[in-house]
């Protein structure tokens, strides 16, 4: 066909629906032309024009009522009846403001739920890796088989092989290396601890990265002995240099020497990391494996994943790293970043997804309730338009415009919702939102939006679009009631009732397991109490062992003099902090043991609540008087001495004979969370030794420790002001409570907890408005029966206990198979749980019981309103 | 039961009409007064009710596939709406002639006996 006839047949349709005519005029037209030709015979046959033409029309009928009922048989074009159908349900929408704006919020909610949780999926999960063809960037280890363990052990490539891979005519991965970098200290005006990583000089082409100003990591920089450089990421250079482009060529002081920052990274690319050095590889390290350096690679074009690990087996087969040739059964591990970045947490995303889905379903019956309710009453208003010849599919496409008026209404509302609460959920949520690619409402997640809205209006309309175009015509007609369709959506809303329920009751019964999992998780018994300290974390901005020594130890004794403090220490690791450092020790009869070494200054042990075992703990007393002191956890002090007692013996700590004075019990530094970690960190072996760092040792930050008494005001502040008082120039990073740091520990398990528990509550309250509604529909319309059998003698009480008795029927029923959903659904979770099992009855008969009795409330509220009513006032009512 | 009677009443009413109309368009195409004027003319104007309702009972038979139609000029020039007898229409014309001559067959039997 003539594309040019298609698009003016396109324009004449919206010249058509613009100026009104269209069909409408076609018929109008046609009409008009049968009377102008009977008024013309009848002039032919002497009858004078004027007279002619009343005579003609009188003898055609009512030009406008035959115009309308042509219209009605006819149908205007597609468009037309769009539409005519879009005007004439807005009208209808409008009508009832109470009806819509239920049905509209309602939608919204489901709608807007389910579009920000996609959105924060398609960011977190689907296409995290902003960058070009991210699916030929992939991870890089070697699988070595442990004939004692189901799985292999992987380590990271060695300098040599990535020099090799790279040495070959064609490899088949272009390698970029990375590793993350200590923490230093940056010297300037106002002093700070920043984090980074120190990278190759290929990692940032792998992204297709270009720098924002200067230039990135170079070959030459990542060789012993070049110049130190520096690259800045975007955020920092806004923070510290106010975006200026002389920042390029400046000297930045880190750990006391000097950067010359070469270049800046662009915002999209993790903004919040400050620093990125080159990396560089020493040589003792040159052809070992696993040295935690990790290596990224862009496969070539084309590529699969088993040919990559193939070639690249091949290849390194050949190469000799620290003595020792790949043992049989070694593989290369390609792995995509994508499922490096998303691994473990579709979980969560689909559990989440699917409690959105549950809570757009419950929406959907709502809505769907309410609709059918309302349809008992326009029972009179599609009977005539199905007796002016208004076919069945014509009155279901009309019913079906009003339903997706309201879902777009609905989703442009939940669009607005999840547009307003996408950061809150981002920040809030238990997945894995990177800087790089953030959650945004973008065309995807908008066309997924659409796609659910149509779904979605489909689904609450065509029921009972269906259903009602069914209905008997005449009878409504003859009777003209209201009252009609009252047993036809009764019995449909006591099946959206049960459902709604059962939906609801799988999503209450996750929020019940997860609430009584959590509960569980924070009441578990550390050994040490969170609640009973503070701490600060300052350090010196002078990068040096000496000055470090001197400032911990001045700064815990100056808190230990303030009156309101029970007890001050410090700690390298504290508990709950997740890092540990592991060293050898051998006892004075020969045993070695590898243990967990935590430096600490005396009163460490007094402010966390511990009490020694056995022995004593050290003192101030302990650190001027020549002798080295450490004390053992009870399962080291067993391992080591299981014998007699440990207090009093004399072990060998990095080459020094250091006394062992006191045992202190086991604690859990993990958090009660801890069954995913291995048992060497869940049940570490631990010595405590006193902080005496030589001149050579790295400067390590301590944790400042403060158990205050009972009344100590504005504590924080003051140990701010105290790290600040100390030193001469001092990094406060922050003051936490020791709750803080538990919470942190059981983010995810909040979150989740959080979350489900909100999406549970929210299905509940869609649920409560949705039976509440149907009812009062449903009880309006029986507002004459109830006057009835009220004048004759019925109380009010007997009329509320049998509406209540009426709905119990599908709210059991409902409960019912909610519970089997419930059953089958919460395994889903299981690896969500701590400490309870996916069928946990209890929380099972809670969620159960407390959903029943809210939705009885629901229906007793407007039972016991329609029967308070008076008994004349109903009878009169139609 | 007045509903089911009332049904068949204005069934049957609307298959006369349709079936004049159908045998009135079985000898060419003609716009809707043409229509008009030849079904008062062979009815002797029993049938006549009001005019317009002869043009849902034609978009209807349009609908259902009986009649085509398309906008042509009459012989004095004016532009006019025409309608065709489809195939579907002559064969629903030819069902409904033998039906209705067997039923007015049978109604003569009974009246004549």
């Amino acid at each position: 066909m003539n594309p040019f006839g298609l698009w003016a047949r396109f324009r004449a349709r919206l010249r058509g629906l613009v100026h009104r005519d269209g069909v409408a005029g076609e018929i109008r037209e046609e009409l008009e032309f049968h009377v102008r030709m009977r008024a013309e015979d009848y002039e032919r046959a002497g009858t004078p024009g004027p007279v002619a033409i009343a005579r003609a029309r009188r003898r055609f009928g009512n030009l406008a009522l035959w115009q309308d009922n042509g219209y009605d048989v006819r149908g205007g074009g597609v468009m037309e009846t769009i539409v005519q159908d879009l005007k004439y349900g807005a009208r209808l929408l409008i009508r009832q403001p109470g009806f819509s704006l239920i049905a509209v919020l309602t939608l919204a909610l489901g709608i807007g739920v389910t579009t920000a949780i996609t959105s924060v999926i398609d960011a977190a999960l689907l296409h995290p890796l902003p960058y070009a063809r991210p699916e030929e960037l992939v991870h890089l280890t070697v699988a070595v088989p442990r004939p004692d363990r189901p799985t292999p052990s992987r380590y990271g490539f060695s300098a040599l092989d990535v020099e090799t891979i790279r040495a070959q005519s064609n490899p088949p991965v272009d390698i970029g290396q990375w590793d993350t970098a200590d923490q230093m200290i940056a010297d300037g005006p106002e002093p700070e601890r920043l984090r980074g990583y120190e990278i190759d000089a290929r990692y940032l082409g792998l992204f297709g990265v270009v720098p924002h100003r200067g230039r990135g990591i170079q070959e030459a920089d990542t060789r012993e002995g070049a110049s130190r450089v520096v690259v800045i990421g975007y955020g920092y250079w806004q923070r510290r240099f106010g975006g200026r482009d002389d920042a390029i060529g400046q000297q930045l002081r880190l750990d006391n020497e000097n950067h010359e920052i070469v270049g800046v990274l662009p915002p999209a690319f993790y903004r919040n990391t400050a620093l990125w050095l080159p990396l560089k590889t020493s040589s003792v390290m040159f052809a070992r494996r696993g040295s935690g350096v990790s290596n990224y690679a862009r496969l070539r074009r084309g590529l699969t994943l088993d040919q990559a690990a193939n070639e690249l087996t091949g290849i390194l087969s050949n190469v000799e790293t620290a003595g020792e040739t790949m043992g049989p059964g070694s593989r290369v591990h390609v792995e995509t970043l994508l499922a490096r970045e998303t691994y473990g947490y579709w979980t969560t995303g689909n559990i989440l997804l699917g409690s959105a889905g549950l809570i757009l379903l419950i929406a959907c019956v709502n809505v769907a309730g309410l609709l059918l309710a309302r349809g008992a009453t326009r029972m009179h208003e599609i009977a005539i338009r199905t007796s002016i010849g208004a076919g069945r599919g014509r009155l279901v496409r009309q019913l079906l415009t009003e339903s997706l008026m309201l879902a777009a209404a609905g989703a442009a509302l939940g669009l607005v919702l999840a547009w307003w609460t996408l950061d809150t959920l981002v920040t809030n949520i238990p997945l894995p939102v990177s800087t790089n690619a953030p959650a945004t409402l973008n065309a995807r997640v908008l066309g997924f939006s659409v796609i659910l809205t149509v779904v979605t209006g489909v689904l609450f309309g065509l029921a009972p679009a269906l259903r009602l175009s069914r209905a008997r015509v005449s009878g409504a007609l003859a009777r003209g009631s209201r009252r009609t369709g009252a047993s036809l959506s009764r019995r449909g809303g006591n099946w959206l009732i049960g459902m709604e329920i059962a939906l609801a009751l799988v999503l209450i019964t996750g929020a019940s397991l997860m609430l009584k999992s959590f509960s569980r998780l924070m009441s578990v018994d550390l050994g040490f109490r969170p609640d009973s300290y503070v701490t600060l974390q300052a350090s010196p901005a002078e990068f040096q062992s000496s000055v470090f020594a001197t400032y911990y130890t001045n700064l815990v004794d100056a808190i230990r003099q303030w009156p309101d403090v029970e007890a001050a220490g410090a700690v390298n690791h504290l508990p709950l902090m997740g890092s540990s450092s592991y060293q050898q020790i051998t006892t004075d009869d020969g045993k070695k043991l590898s243990v967990t070494v935590r430096r600490t200054l005396p009163g460490y042990f007094e402010a966390i609540g511990l009490t020694p075992l056995e022995g004593r703990l050290p003192q101030v007393s302990d650190l001027t008087s020549g002798r080295r002191v450490a004390v053992l956890n009870q399962r080291a002090a067993k391992r080591l001495f299981p014998e007699g007692r440990a207090a009093g013996r004399v072990i060998t700590h990095v080459k020094e004979p250091t006394e062992v004075i006191g045992v202190v019990p086991d604690l859990k530094n993990l958090g009660g969370n801890d069954g995913s970690m291995p048992s060497s960190m869940r049940e570490p072996l631990e010595l405590f030794a006193t902080y005496q760092p030589a001149p050579t040792d790295r400067p390590e930050p301590m944790v400042v420790v403060v158990r205050p008494k009972a009344n100590a005001a504005a504590l924080p502040e003051r140990l701010r002001q105290a790290a600040l008082a100390v030193g001469p120039r001092a990094i406060v990073e922050r003051v936490r409570l020791g709750t803080d740091w538990l919470d942190a520990t059981v983010t995810t398990p909040r979150r989740r907890t959080v979350l489900l528990s909100l999406l549970g509550a929210l299905g509940l309250l869609l649920t409560l408005i949705g039976v509440s509604g149907m009812t009062a529909y449903a009880v309006a319309r029986r507002t004459q029966e109830i006057g009835v059998r009220m004048a004759f003698g019925a109380t009010a009480a007997d009329v509320v206990r049998e509406m209540v008795r009426g709905a119990a029927w599908p709210v059991a029923l409902g409960i019912a198979a909610g519970l089997g959903g419930a059953w089958a659904a919460t395994r889903l979770i299981s690896t969500f749980l701590f400490q309870t099992r996916p069928t946990d009855v209890p929380a099972f008969a809670v969620a159960a019981g407390g959903l029943a009795v809210a939705a009885l409330i629901a229906v007793w509220i407007p039972a016991r309103r329609a029967a308070h009513v008076d008994p004349v006032i109903s009878l009169r009512s139609e | 039961m007045p509903k089911k009677a009332s049904k068949t009443n204005s069934d049957q009413l609307h298959g006369a009409l349709d079936m004049l109309v159908l045998k009135v368009l079985a000898d060419g195409p003609l716009h809707g007064y043409a229509i008009a004027v030849r079904l008062e003319r062979l009815t002797n104007e029993i049938l006549a009710v009001e005019e317009g309702s002869l043009y849902p009972a034609l978009y209807r038979m349009e609908s259902r596939g009986w009649l085509s139609s398309e906008w042509a000029v009459t012989d004095t020039g004016r532009r006019a709406r025409f309608y065709r007898l489809t195939r579907a229409g002559r064969t629903q014309l030819a069902a409904e002639t033998e039906s209705w001559q067997r039923l007015t067959t049978a109604v003569a039997s009974v009246l004549e006996s």
